[in-house]
């Protein structure tokens, strides 16, 4: 079995092949947000550094969000595209779990992961994870939040670690929302991957969790138009 | 808060001036919120903005397109015009993020409508009619 992931929910893209034991090979970009010329050779270069055809795929496991918008739509679309020509299926993976499993090997047992991703003017795609035996267990919902209404619901735990992007946008406003103390991953493991879209595609393809093509759908995870509305106004009524 | 700064515009001299100096502080993932009536000189003053920035290429008002660049000054320029924008869905279409938080400046014409997407640190500027004929008055929060 071979699965091939693409991740391109963040600044940059990166491809890695998996067994579904051990990562064959791994490539990731230089240039931010270059996701659109930069995935094909990718995807490319990882199969020539495995030294295996693209036709030995089994499927592909796709970060299909929450992230950057633009980069989910590269993401969802090359994948379908590449599992159509190929003929199999396509293996949805949450970015914030795969994101959270990159902390495997830093996180102690008791921590809570909290992968944080940045959905811009004090709001974040967040939620939170318990890893057991590498893999993510929810204990908060992934949802779009408020850093504030975030922190508030992480409080409960001791041991926070924080990953993402959103730890560098608000890692300030993150003291000013917590008593307790917390943790920043460091930058090797901050931010998505494709290493562990693969680990955990490759596990969830095991599960029989594998969609057509056309059945893969990109997770924005937006606040619904009314909801925005009335946290705009709110917002500004505090301002007054 | 940020403070609001009021200048008396008395013609497009002081538009070209105003510009020029605004684009001399200018950096990369500035945002300008623009908000005035039709023909009070949005795009006016987005083309002074732009030749401070050292922009040769002629700036035409991004209406149909929505975002026209401009890469050939100092600092990327991303004119927007979101008049036409019906859902705001669009603005995530058009990967706006990579406008507003990437290495450029983005101007953004109508900025009202989009309200929502407007980083929290964007320049605003608000152009209304001056007394006289040709007089402008801006407001600005930096």
């Amino acid at each position: 079995m071979y699965i091939l992931a693409i991740e391109t929910t963040g600044a940059y893209a990166s491809v890695a092949l998996t067994d579904g034991d051990k990562i064959l090979a791994h490539v990731e970009g230089n240039d931010r947000f270059s996701h659109l010329q930069n995935l094909m050779p990718q995807v490319q270069q990882v199969m020539a550094d495995a030294g295996l055809p693209l036709g030995d795929v089994t499927a592909i496991a796709t970060s299909v969000g929450p992230g950057s918008f633009t980069g989910i739509r590269i993401g969802v679309s090359s994948s379908r595209a590449l599992a159509q020509i190929l003929d199999i299926l396509c293996v949805p993976v949450s970015s914030l779990e795969a994101l959270a499993m990159r902390a495997a090997d830093f996180a102690k047992e008791e921590t809570i992961v909290c992968p944080m991703l940045d959905a811009r003017r004090s709001q974040v795609y967040a939620g939170a994870y318990k890893l057991v035996d590498g893999f993510p267990q929810e204990v908060v919902e992934a949802a779009p939040y408020t850093l504030e209404e975030f922190m508030n619901a992480v409080d409960q735990f001791d041991n926070v670690l924080i990953m993402g992007d959103g730890a560098d946008s608000y890692g300030e406003k993150i003291s000013a929302f917590r008593d307790k103390a917390f943790e920043i991953a460091p930058e090797e493991i901050r931010y998505q991957h494709a290493n562990t879209v693969a680990i955990l595609g490759a596990n969830k393809f095991n599960a029989k969790i594998g969609v057509p093509y056309e059945q893969l759908q990109p997770e924005y995870m937006r606040i619904p138009e009314a909801e925005r509305k009335l946290k705009e106004e709110q917002a500004k009524k505090c301002q007054m | 808060m940020r403070e609001e700064t009021v200048y008396n515009i008395k013609n497009e001299e002081e538009t070209n001036a105003f510009g020029a100096e605004l684009a001399e502080k200018l950096k990369p993932g500035d945002v300008i919120a623009m908000v005035g009536d039709l023909g009070t000189g949005k795009t006016t003053l987005t083309k002074a903005i732009a030749k401070g920035l050292g922009i040769e290429d002629v700036i035409t008002s991004p209406t149909f397109t929505i975002v026209k660049e401009y890469d050939d000054g100092r600092l990327p320029l991303y004119h927007f015009d979101v008049y036409r924008i019906g859902d705001i869905d669009e603005m995530y279409e058009l990967g706006y993020e990579e406008y507003f938080y990437g290495q450029g400046v983005s101007v953004v014409e109508w900025a009202d409508i989009i309200e929502e997407l407007i980083p929290e640190d964007a320049i605003r500027l608000n152009i209304e009619y001056g007394e006289n004929e040709g007089e402008r008055i801006y407001r600005c929060t930096f």
